[in-house]
């Protein structure tokens, strides 16, 4: 009896274990999705899934398709469609393939759904080509700047050609001799000053108006052009804050003074604020200031929470030195 | 065939303004030099013959070399400088670049895609810092981070009454909007649009004609009436379109989206200040954004949340969207009425600065 | 012999009647003797003009922060005032060219005031551009960078195209008599007479009087006078649209173009009546500037009046019909609340009243007409400025509305302004012929012809 009961009860010790591992297995729900492995950037991507639990089609599970991305520091997976499985239990979502990196991991999974989510990759290829661009205004064929500058030049030849008669009024007043006897010619000013002020500021006028470009909206004109940088997909540069200037070093002798033009000049000042306790987005850092210089390069280096990685092209560690000193004769005087 | 001078004239420049955009400028202006300098001097000729022919003294002994330097000086008077015209237009900065007539594309640079900030405001979660008790800190933040002069909020947290009973709180920053009327009403250019779709303002450029202000229909434009209030230490900065400081007297200043930081990976001061988490800054090229917490696809998030913009219907097209709320997801009750002011932290000011009431 | 082309030359034994040298004492009189009252106006008007330079002064050296404007109200007294100004330049324009394109003969004394109106108007509103700007100094930026796709660019294009057409449109008819001048004044002793005659001999021209000058000479100011009126329509249409162009309520509004150069000609019109009045009083020009003159300029204030009562209506009935979002607050503020006073002022004194005089015979005199000339001027004064700032005052979200007052030196720049202009047209007055003296001998001569040659020469309507 002792011997049945025991083996009865490790029967179904070892049947619980096995329906428990077993279980999934048993009620086997499972993800499958068919999408191309590469895809051209700005292309929609088609990626089907398929619901089915013990072979069997599950409808009605909403499916999400999500994406990996980062972006200013924050990571996760973003949602980017969601739809329902019908009776086969297939869905055909799709996406545009537009992520900066080349290679794009998703996910999809069942929401309420006892499956694991499933990621894949589907790869960039080909030319990157502007997706997003502004569509605004119409464009009028045949109107443009040039109908100003026509009707400009046009109006002033008109002005130009009345005030070059007065060369010829001019020239018939000399017709008169002065002693009866030789024709008497005066050079005048006024018959070739006015038609030349005029012809000067027609010039000048007309030079303006095709000078500048004929767009919607006046991008980078000539001079502005080199101090605005584009902002790149994929690319990262390194911050431009108030203040940064290359002659810092020939401005002072004190470190100490070296080091407050370079709190405010590499932009720390922006965020922790003048007097490196108050700033709004970057709090009170006199803690991290008086652990040391080491913990402080280290902090920069590896940037805590909002705070971007400064590596060393940005700020050297004489630099950062010179910054340490300066906020440590702040905070303690 | 055109016997006036003043025909030939007006048929000239009509034939010039006809050919530049359809050939090139340059055979435009040549056309123009030509056919002044061979239709002047002959009108001109004219006249002073048929002059000779009416004057009641005749022309006995008339010199010829006077009619000869009248000519010589007509041609060189006209055809001098418009010969030298072409080159004289290319020595000036900038003239081959912009001589296009066609429109020109966005100039994108052969590294690629540029991105295309745009903004999502969840008023949802803005209860104007009610709940931390402070004024509101996207205000300050910005003000700290750009050594904003003190009058002026460039992202101004205001507070609208609700239909039925109580208010909400919104945040405008500047609306960078895609059909800018700022951009369009600039005499010289000096508001522009970055090719990330931001407006910009080039301090060093603005003729302070204000005309900007008059235009923007968001009261989003701050004028630096008098030496602006900013700490001295922003006096020591570089100025660039990009980061704003220091302030010039006479000049105008707006939001500009923090390019200089958001370029470099970090998010907007007036973001990551927020503590409720509830602007979102992002790309509409990559459609991602981000409220410094949490990453989202641009897109999704404005479809699926009756976002809307200011002043739609102004045509304007700006790239700030707002996600309807009262900060109800924060808890707040409609009827907790104001905010409080927004203070200036600096302790001294640049020397000579005044300050001013909006 | 051709008492026309050469009543002025007495050396051939020509014709010269009473009148003629009538008309030419009367023209050469301001130039050949100064009054002390003369000299007394020129320093008042010098010490006003002054002392805006010195107000100037101070805000160039603190910026714009020492007017009452601000960010919300960022246009106020210095851009009505430039607006003003251009308005008046429509005066000469008028008068000289349209009068002149329709034939009307009684234009001929009034036509050379008008056109120093319209030179001097121009320039002071260019000024009060100059004025305005933040950064004055980059001014030479609206050339090298300029986008024509500014309103503040067509302001530059339309009004440096009309400064130039309007110096050259009074120039060309001025050249016969400043022959006149030049021969007549040749002998008046005196440096300052002798640089004068200069500057006669330099811009005569040489000229004499030949048919064949005057076909030139007639071509080039008929070519002139049909191309101004198009550039002058224009200049204060691209003047509107500064306002026009932008997104506000109250400006954004179609009609703001035509509704401006209507209220250009009509201010331009009552200040023409205005300095006339006065010239011809100190100048006694009572034989040429007749009460016919002024009862036909009133005629042109009276139709004017009633086409900007009409341009009244059309805007703010079809606006306060439907109220957009803006519109409430711009009609209360404007009609009911704080600006009711110039609306009213200037809709019954400016437009209503000025109407009534004219229409009435029994104020239709040189009285009259100048009265309500002055109640125009003041009047559409008023209007550029409610325009301006009711407009800026519209709060575009939810805040208070601002309020502007213009600080001392506002006032003292546009006082300096105003009297810059008449300082200008009484230097102008000094110098040049005040009448078109060729012009009014013409029109006389054709009126003789048509009377009959026994009858004289009439005075008066």
């Amino acid at each position: 009896m002792n011997r049945f009961i025991r083996s009865g009860v490790v029967a179904t010790a070892v049947m619980g274990l096995l329906v428990l591992v077993a279980r999934p297995a048993l009620a086997e729900t499972s993800l499958m999705v068919a999408a191309p492995g590469e895809a051209l950037v700005g292309h929609t991507v088609p990626v089907t899934v398929t619901v089915s639990e013990d072979g069997m089609p599950v409808p009605d599970a909403v499916v999400v398709l999500s994406r990996k991305a980062a972006f200013a520091g924050v990571r996760g997976y973003m949602e980017v469609v969601r739809a329902t499985t019908d009776e086969a239990g297939q869905v055909d979502l799709s996406y545009v393939q537009r992520a900066a990196n080349s290679t794009v991991e998703l996910r999809v999974e069942v929401v309420d759904g006892d499956v694991a989510p499933l990621g894949f990759v589907v790869t960039s290829v080909g030319e990157a080509e502007q997706i997003f661009e502004p569509d605004v205004g119409i464009d009028l064929p045949g109107l443009g700047g040039w109908i100003l500058i026509a009707l400009i030049a046009g109006i002033w030849l008109i002005i130009l050609s009345t005030v070059l008669r007065l060369r010829s009024v001019s020239a018939q007043g000399d017709d008169e001799s002065d002693d009866g006897g030789a024709t008497i010619r005066k050079p005048r000013l006024m018959p070739y000053a006015l038609p030349g002020i005029v012809g000067v500021i027609a010039v000048v006028l007309v030079t303006v108006l095709v000078r500048n470009p004929a767009t919607h909206a006046n991008l980078e004109g000539p001079g502005i052009g080199d101090r605005v940088t584009h902002s790149h997909l994929g690319e990262t540069s390194s911050i431009v804050s108030p203040g940064l200037d290359a002659t810092f070093s020939q401005r002072t002798d004190g470190a100490i003074e070296d080091g407050a033009r370079r709190f405010f000049g590499l932009g720390c000042a922006s965020c922790h604020g003048l007097d490196a306790t108050s700033g709004v987005v970057g709090g009170d850092i006199s803690g991290e200031v008086e652990d040391g210089f080491d913990e402080f390069l280290d902090e920069v280096r590896s940037g805590p929470k909002g705070m971007p990685a400064y590596p060393a092209e940005d700020f050297t560690d004489e630099e950062l030195a010179l910054v340490h000193a300066y906020l440590e004769s702040l905070l303690s005087g | 065939m055109f016997k006036s001078l003043t025909a030939r004239l007006i048929a000239i420049g009509l034939l010039t303004g006809a050919i530049w955009p359809v050939l090139n400028p340059i055979a435009a202006l040549v056309v123009a030099i030509l056919g002044l300098t061979l239709s002047v001097p002959a009108i001109v000729r004219k006249r002073l013959a048929r002059a000779d022919k009416d004057g009641r003294i005749g022309r006995a002994e008339e010199p010829s070399d006077r009619r000869r330097f009248l000519k010589m000086a007509t041609i060189a008077a006209i055809g001098a400088p418009a010969v030298a015209l072409p080159k004289a237009l290319q020595a000036i900065p900038g003239f081959e670049t912009n001589l296009a007539m066609a429109p020109v594309e966005e100039d994108l640079s052969p590294e690629g895609r540029i991105r295309q900030w745009a903004m999502v405001v969840d008023l949802r979660l803005c209860d104007g810092c009610q709940g931390v008790d402070k004024p509101p800190r996207c205000t300050l933040a910005c003000i700290e981070g750009h050594f904003a002069p003190e009058p002026m909020e460039w992202i101004q947290v205001f507070e609208e009454e609700l239909p039925g009973e109580g208010t909400g709180f919104f945040p405008v920053p500047c609306q960078q909007c895609q059909n800018a009327p700022c951009v369009n009403v600039c005499p010289v250019g000096a508001t522009f649009h970055e090719s990330s779709g931001i407006v910009l303002i080039d301090q060093d450029r603005c003729i302070g004609c204000r005309i900007c202000m008059a235009a923007c229909p968001y009261d989003r434009r701050f004028f630096n009436w008098g030496r602006a209030p900013i700490p001295p230490e922003a006096l020591l900065a570089d100025y660039s379109p990009e980061h704003q400081t220091p302030a010039t007297v006479g000049t105008v200043m707006k939001c500009d989206f923090c390019p200089d930081t958001v370029r470099a990976g970090a998010l907007p001061y007036c973001i990551q200040a927020c503590p409720n988490s509830a602007i979102y800054y992002g790309d509409l090229e990559e459609d991602i954004a981000t409220n410094g917490e949490v990453v989202v696809a641009m897109s999704k998030l404005l479809a699926e949340s009756n976002s809307y913009r200011l002043k739609e219907h102004l045509g304007t097209e700006p790239r700030v969207h707002y996600i309807p709320g009262h900060g109800e997801l924060v808890g707040r009750n409609v009827n907790t009425r104001g905010r409080l002011a927004t203070r200036w932290p600096w302790i001294e000011r640049a020397k000579g600065a005044v300050t001013w009431t909006r | 012999m051709d008492t026309m082309t050469h009543w002025h030359d007495r050396g051939d034994g020509s014709e010269v009647t009473d009148w003629n040298e009538r008309l030419e004492a009367r023209t050469l009189a301001p130039v050949r003797s100064t009054s002390t009252g003369y000299k007394v106006l020129i320093a008042v008007l010098s010490v006003i003009a002054a002392w805006g330079v010195y107000a100037w002064f101070f805000q160039l050296r603190d910026g714009l922060y020492v007017t009452g404007l601000r960010d919300r109200i960022s246009w106020g007294l210095y851009i009505s005032t430039f607006v003003f100004f251009i308005g008046i330049s429509h005066a000469g324009t008028l008068i000289s060219a349209i009068l002149r394109v329709s034939n009307a003969g009684w234009r001929a004394p009034i036509t050379r005031i008008a056109e120093f109106i319209t030179v001097v108007a121009l320039i002071g509103g260019a000024s009060f551009i100059i004025v305005d700007m933040g950064r004055p100094e980059r001014l030479l930026n609206v050339f090298l960078f300029g986008r024509w796709q500014s309103p503040i660019m067509w302001d530059v294009l339309a009004i440096t195209t009309y400064i130039m057409s309007s110096v050259i449109y009074l120039y060309l008819p001025m050249i016969p008599d400043l022959a006149l001048f030049r021969d007549r004044l040749a002998d008046v002793p005196g440096r300052l007479a002798a640089v004068r005659h200069r500057l006669y001999s330099a811009l005569a021209v040489g000229w004499k009087g030949t048919p064949g000058q005057h076909r030139a000479l007639g071509k080039s100011i008929t070519t002139m006078m049909i191309l101004i009126i198009p550039i002058a329509v224009s200049v204060h249409t691209v003047v509107s649209w500064i306002f026009g162009m932008t997104l506000r309520p109250g400006w954004n509004s179609t009609v703001f173009g035509i509704f401006f150069v209507a209220g250009a000609i009509f201010s331009g019109v009552a200040t023409l009546v205005i300095v006339l009045a006065i010239l011809r009083k100190v100048y006694h020009l009572e034989e040429y500037i007749t009460e016919k003159h002024f009862v036909y300029l009133g005629y042109f204030i009276g139709s004017f009046a009633l086409i900007m009562i009409y341009f009244n209506i059309a805007e703010y009935l079809t606006t306060g019909y439907k109220l957009e979002e803006g519109e409430e607050f711009l009609f209360r503020q404007l009609f009911i609340e704080d600006f009711a006073w110039m609306y009213w002022f200037y809709l019954i004194g400016g437009l209503l009243l000025p109407g009534a005089i004219i229409l009435y015979r029994r104020t239709r005199t040189i009285t009259g007409v100048f009265i309500a000339a002055i109640l125009v001027d003041l009047a559409m004064y008023i209007e550029r400025y409610f325009i301006v700032v009711t407009g800026l005052r519209v709060p575009l979200l939810p805040y208070e509305p601002a309020s502007y007052s213009p600080s001392w030196i506002e006032w003292s720049i546009l006082a300096s302004g105003l009297a810059g202009f008449a300082l200008l047209i009484a230097l102008f007055v000094k110098v040049f012929p005040i009448m078109a003296v060729w012009e009014i001998a013409e029109e006389h001569e054709a009126r003789q012809l048509a009377s009959g040659p026994n009858v004289l020469p009439a005075v008066g309507p």
